[in-house]
């Protein structure tokens, strides 16, 4: 421990500044104007200029825009209806009938159309993924900035809590709070939303913390810009980057955790849902005598997680800083 | 090190008091609260009248909440619902199959992955590279419990290779001695059932192996590309020294360092990917029973079964700091 | 310590090595023909080196041709980018995995190391090639105690058994690199040493094999300037006594010219020039050398140059009278005019956490019981080495860091105020200009949001008025207006280093306090910076604090010197006064480390 190894702004100081509304407001009022009256390129608009040029971020934009074209066009695109079971007659215990110019996709065990529960899935697959996203990123987003604005106790305190969060495996955690909160759709989407909520956190803390370290940081205070200006203006802005990567990854994690849930016998509704972890594991049973039933929903989950991810992958090379300065 | 280890077990109290206040909390934040959830099905209003005056329910909560505490500290986990057994002996019972699958899935994700990671760094855009890539998207991509049923529909079902479930052939007679299959074939000479057990523990493990190997895989190669470009890697190659050992004690063993960390944070996702690939092989550990108890609202073995795998993985993560303090001096404490 | 012993030994190594070069060097002569001296050591010829890039390939040295002789130190001089160091990495055969040798020879005792196979320099790198690298914080494996990183190169290339024998000449080396208690110090890790002991570590490595040609790459630059010295008179005592060719890689010149034979200058690729040492600085003949040589921290102080600069006599003749005058001018101000910034016994005091839960926390002083006044419209230069408080002292005074006890007042009312309002006020009139322009300017803002973001915090007129007001400062920092749009990103070091200026200046702040504000850039940048900071001072008044590490700067614009040690005070005075009669040991040690001292002979 040498001298020069003191932390630039320590906690303590700096955090015991009480937080003004001074000539803050007239620089937050319309930031946003300044940065596009001048162009040239930002670090967003340099990354949105990677990612268009970037074939695998190109085929994960593909498959989720083709995603959720089928989840908002469900109603057009299905022949039949969420719930209903138009093969019902032609069930029988030892005979699932497959693939006909009726049902594209053949039937399930209930009788229902698969082709028409996969895409009436996707809608709801879409709706758990974006919901529990922002639900974790909105609880993840408030803890994080409470700890890394005010620093201190809150810090210490909002940081025990996830580290809490995260010593229960995620699943369990899962499983706990959907226990909690009943058994419906809206509980699922809890339930992987505050899954999400540590993670958040903890990635826009120490994000903040490692920008309030630099120095612009610091000549913006000298500036005598308020705490909280900084923050608004320079701190938030530089550390959202890690974040909304953790989100675009965050939503396939989402579509899996669900069909995970619904494995598992949370979730509510009928066993005949269309929804894919529903149908996916209904299809256990048929494993040996139709496997396609149990495949297409997989294959499902799994392509839009793959579009998800690449999406992620692809924006966080982008944001990387180390890939953003020329040399 | 010793200090390191008194240390963080010392820490593990407060998460663990954390954690206890939380899942009193739960129970009692349960939809009909917790008699209801005590009794499950066998519900009746005299019953329930009776566990309240029986468990104090009509006290203060913080008088409540300091008796659960004590009956936790006491090693009394309350009882499942389901088999009438403490939830205690049920996770010591079940827990040697979960850590045998684990286990198996974690040799699976190291053996493979940190070859696979390795040299896809180093041979950047090779056809290794490219698989790599290929196989820490699976890993990411598909859900554990689907994996787990193609593994079981291919090589069960249809080339009939592995058995389809449960953890020993019915016909297998075998003494258990430590509830480890593998370990008591072993232990009690009878090979055949020790390979038996072994065999049942294949397909399971590599569905539940798959998503850790990617991960491995992935923080491998990134952490080998990073250390291959690094100045003490050129200075060592300026030594003149033998190409094996600038792989081996230079690079490979540098970039171990956040793999190792990796690992550590893989056991959580392990536990949890049990539950699902129990279930779908019948395999009777801690993650089935856990499933069955969601599926029965058996809270009490949820309850139960949470805390003591968060112990479990705070344990487990201590093991990784300390491996972590073997390989990277600066870590060790000086005196 | 054991001296007789040691040179003993160096002796031996010594011959053993004549006897390989006498057989080398008929090789040599063979393979190059009749004119080629027995003891060229390294030839470089029409030398390229290209690197492959998304672009296509992208030349980093082109025709480069140098001569490296038996025990010569040869210094390749030049800035960042200008391809010193891929040429030495070429002859090392470390070329980062997509460069290579495009055109050209690199002979070294009849080898060509261009050409040979990867087994070939394998097995030459570690016995007669070595490398001193550049920066010690990174060069060490971190996971390997030092001992066994030297262990192993003696292994590997045969010339040591492994176990005891090994370790013997490791330790035996490691005390010949200057390193005392060495046979404990090599079971340690890199982290238990200083940055010094890590470089002597290095050099003890790169000479391990008794090299005939040591690459020493910027060797001392990551370190402090009194470690530096003894650092390279260690180096070049053992490679003189060694008989050892080194090629000193460095951006100093005044290195170069105190430490070389010969120098080769570099400039975007290109050899633009080389001779003797002396020569080329004396008389540079290239146009880029006559720049690096004018924009070099020379040690001439800033009077004679711009005495220089006008051509008036009388300016000489006032400042060599100026002393003098000065003294009396200043007792005379202090009586008329109080300081602008007066620091009466500041301490600062940092509790640094203790290890783990249970551990003690420890009081560091970090700054102790340090006074000084700051006179307005003076430049005054706080110096000292890293760890020596003297940027916590700066922090303070920008009121980032309140004093744990004594005062700071400016312009007679104490620092910060203890209204919101006040602290503001005391913000607008002194501003900070940070030393590394990659991390002080915010990446996601502007060139211009950055030079506007104090005028509209501190609402500043309208927009049209604060765009105009942008585009002054943008005019007196010399930015072009294109720049304007851009951001950091794209802007070079110096670039970033103006527009952080700019923003200091946007304010009209009376006080700007420079926190190394000039030690990331190269020479020639730093000095056009140096220039235009004290144009702005004369044009607008300014008073300047300046935290350096550099003397050479100091002595370039400073009125006023402090010098700085663990945190507290130990000399102060005028420029003139510290830097031809320094009172104490320590600012003497200071001075003498300064490389190429006697260069301002040369000017």
């Amino acid at each position: 421990m040498s001298a020069n190894e003191l932390p630039p702004t320590s906690g303590g100081g700096a955090a015991a500044a009480p937080l003004h509304t001074g000539p803050a407001s007239i620089h937050g009022a319309d930031g946003g104007t300044a940065g596009t009256d001048h162009s040239g390129e930002g670090v967003w608009s340099r990354a949105w200029r990677t990612l268009r040029r970037n074939p695998v971020a190109i085929g994960g934009f593909v498959i989720v825009a083709l995603f959720v074209l089928v989840a908002v066009l469900a109603p057009v695109l299905a022949p039949f209806g969420p719930s209903e079971l138009p093969g019902r007659a032609e069930i029988r215990p030892t005979h699932i009938p497959g693939p006909s110019s009726d049902y594209l996709l053949g039937l399930d065990r209930y009788g229902g159309d698969v082709l028409s529960k996969l895409i009436w899935g996707a809608r709801a697959s879409l709706l758990v993924g974006i919901l529990s996203t922002l639900f974790g990123l909105a609880g993840g987003m408030l803890l994080g900035l409470l700890a890394g604005w005010f620093g201190g106790w809150v810090d210490f305190a909002a940081m025990r809590l996830v580290d809490l969060m995260l010593s229960v495996p995620s699943l369990l955690l899962a499983v706990s709070i959907a226990a909690i909160a009943g058994q419906s759709q809206m509980s699922v989407i809890v339930a992987i939303g505050v899954v999400q909520v540590p993670i958040f956190a903890r990635l826009l803390r120490g994000s903040m913390l490692s920008q309030r370290g630099q120095d612009y940081v610091l000549a913006a205070s000298a500036l005598g810009l308020t705490r909280r200006a900084v923050t608004m203006s320079h701190v938030l802005p530089n550390s959202v980057g890690p974040v909304i990567v953790q989100a675009t990854l965050t939503l396939a994690t989402a579509v899996i955790e669900a069909a995970a849930l619904s494995f598992l016998g949370l979730g509510g509704g009928e066993p005949s849902t269309a929804e894919w972890g529903r149908m996916l594991t209904a299809a256990q049973q048929e494993l040996a005598v139709a496997p396609r039933l149990a495949i297409l929903p997989g294959v499902c989950i799994a392509i839009t997680a793959l579009g998800f991810t690449l999406v992620g992958e692809s924006l966080r090379e982008a944001l990387d800083p180390r890939n953003r300065t020329r040399r | 090190m010793l200090r390191l280890v008194t240390q963080r077990l010392l820490l593990l109290i407060p998460l663990l008091l954390g954690l206890s206040v939380l899942l009193f909390a739960w129970v009692r934040a349960l939809p009909g609260g917790p008699v209801t959830a005590m009794l499950g099905e066998r519900y009746t209003p005299e019953a329930a009248a009776e566990i309240e005056r029986e468990m104090g329910l009509d006290q203060p909560l913080i008088v409540q909440y300091g008796k659960y505490l004590l009956r936790l500290i006491q090693g009394d986990f309350g009882t499942s619902l389901m088999s009438g057994r403490p939830v205690l002996e049920e996770f010591l019972t079940k827990f040697p199959a979960t850590i045998e699958l684990t286990v198996v899935a974690l040799v699976f994700a190291i053996g493979v992955g940190i070859p696979l990671g390795y040299l896809a760094a180093r041979r950047a855009g090779s056809v290794v590279d490219h698989s790599a890539v290929v196989v820490s998207l699976i890993g990411v991509t598909v859900p554990v419990f689907f994996l787990a049923f193609i593994l079981k529909y291919l090589f069960a079902v249809e080339l009939g290779w592995f058995p389809t479930s449960g953890r020993q052939s019915a016909t297998m007679v075998a003494t258990h001695p430590t509830n480890f299959y593998v370990l008591d074939g072993l232990l009690t000479a009878e090979w055949d059932a020790a390979w038996d057990a072994l065999v049942h523990l294949i397909l399971p493990g590599v569905a539940l192996g798959t998503i850790p190997l990617a991960i491995i895989a992935r923080m491998t190669r990134a952490a080998v590309s990073e250390v291959q470009n690094a100045d003490y890697v050129r200075t060592a190659r300026a030594k003149g020294i033998r190409a094996s050992r600038l792989r081996t004690e230079h690079i490979l063993r540098n970039a171990m360092l956040p793999v190792l960390t990796t690992i550590g944070l893989q056991v959580g996702l392990l536990l949890s990917g049990a539950v699902l690939t129990e279930t779908v092989f019948a395999f009777s550990g801690i993650g089935s029973f856990l499933a069955e108890a969601v599926f029965n609202a058996d809270y009490p073995v949820l309850q139960g079964f949470v805390l003591l795998i968060a112990v479990t993985y705070a344990l487990v993560n201590l093991l990784v700091d300390v491996s972590y303090g073997l390989i990277d001096p600066r870590l060790r404490r000086q005196q | 310590m054991n001296d007789e012993k040691k040179t003993q030994h160096t002796d031996d190594a010594g011959a053993g090595k004549r006897v390989i070069d006498l057989t080398d060097g008929t090789d040599t002569g063979t393979a190059q023909g009749a004119q080629a001296a027995d003891d060229v050591v390294l030839r470089v010829e029409d030398l390229a080196v290209d690197f492959r890039t998304e672009g296509g390939a992208a030349r980093a040295v082109r025709g480069a041709n140098l001569t490296v002789r038996r025990g010569e130190t040869v210094a390749i001089v030049g800035e960042s980018g200008s391809g010193k160091t891929t040429l030495a990495m070429a002859v090392l055969g470390l070329l980062a995995s997509n460069g290579s040798v495009a055109e050209g020879h690199i002979w070294f005792r009849g080898e060509d190391l261009g050409k040979v196979s990867a087994q070939r320099l394998a097995s030459l790198r570690g016995t007669d090639l070595g490398l001193v690298p550049q920066d010690p914080m990174t060069n060490l494996d971190p996971v390997m105690p030092i001992g066994r990183q030297i262990d192993e190169g003696l292994i590997d290339n045969g010339l040591r058994r492994p176990g005891r024998d090994a370790r013997g000449r490791t330790v035996e080396l490691l005390s010949e690199a200057g390193l005392p208690d060495a046979a404990r110090r090599a079971s340690q890790y890199p982290h238990e040493f200083s940055g010094g002991m890590r470089q002597r570590a290095l050099i003890a490595m790169g000479l391990s094999g008794r090299p005939a040609l040591l690459v020493a790459d910027e060797p001392t630059s990551a370190l402090d300037v009194t470690v530096q010295r003894g650092i390279l008179d260690q180096l070049s005592d053992l490679t003189h006594e060694l008989g050892t060719a080194v090629l000193l890689i460095t951006h100093d010149l005044g290195l170069a010219a105190e430490r070389a034979d010969q120098v080769v200058v570099m400039y975007r690729g290109e050899i633009v020039e080389q001779g003797p040492a002396r020569e080329v600085l004396m008389n540079p003949h290239h146009e880029y050398t006559k720049r690096l040589m004018a924009s070099a921290p020379s040690l001439a102080s800033r009077r004679i140059e711009i005495a220089r600069e006008r051509g008036l006599e009388e300016v000489l003749q006032e400042a060599l009278l100026a002393p003098e005058a000065e003294a009396e001018a200043a007792a005379g101000q202090a009586g008329a005019e109080a300081p602008l910034v007066s620091v009466r016994d500041a301490t600062k005091v940092f509790r640094i956490r203790g290890r783990g839960l249970l551990g003690r926390g420890k009081d560091f002083t970090a700054v102790d019981g340090v006074s000084l006044d700051v006179p307005r419209g003076s430049t005054v230069a706080v110096v000292g080495e890293s760890g020596s408080g003297k940027s916590t002292l700066a922090r303070m005074i920008l009121d980032i860091e309140p004093p744990t006890s004594g005062t700071i007042t400016f312009d007679g009312e104490p620092v910060g105020g203890r209204t919101q309002a006040a602290r503001i006020a005391y913000r607008r009139r002194v501003q900070p200009v940070f030393q590394d322009p990659y991390s002080s300017l915010d990446p996601m803002y502007s060139v211009f949001r950055a030079i506007e973001e104090p005028l509209r915090a501190h609402a500043y007129g309208d927009q049209a008025a604060r765009r105009e007001r942008v585009e002054e400062l943008a005019d007196q920092v010399a930015l072009g207006k294109g720049l304007l749009r851009r951001f950091p990103s794209e802007l070079s070091g110096g670039q970033r280093q103006r527009v952080a200026i700019a923003r200091a200046l946007a304010l009209r702040p009376e006080l700007v306090v420079c926190d190394e504000a000039v030690s990331a850039l190269d020479v020639v940048v730093q000095a056009q910076i140096l220039r235009l900071l004290a144009g702005l001072q004369e044009e607008l008044g300014l008073t300047y604090l300046f935290i350096t590490h550099d003397l050479a700067v100091v002595r370039q614009i400073a009125d006023r010197v402090l010098v700085m040690q663990d945190g507290r005070l130990v000399e102060e005075g005028t420029v003139d006064e510290v830097f031809d009669s320094p009172r104490t040991g320590y600012t003497r040690a200071l001075l003498d480390a300064i490389p190429g001292k006697d260069l301002e002979l040369a000017l």
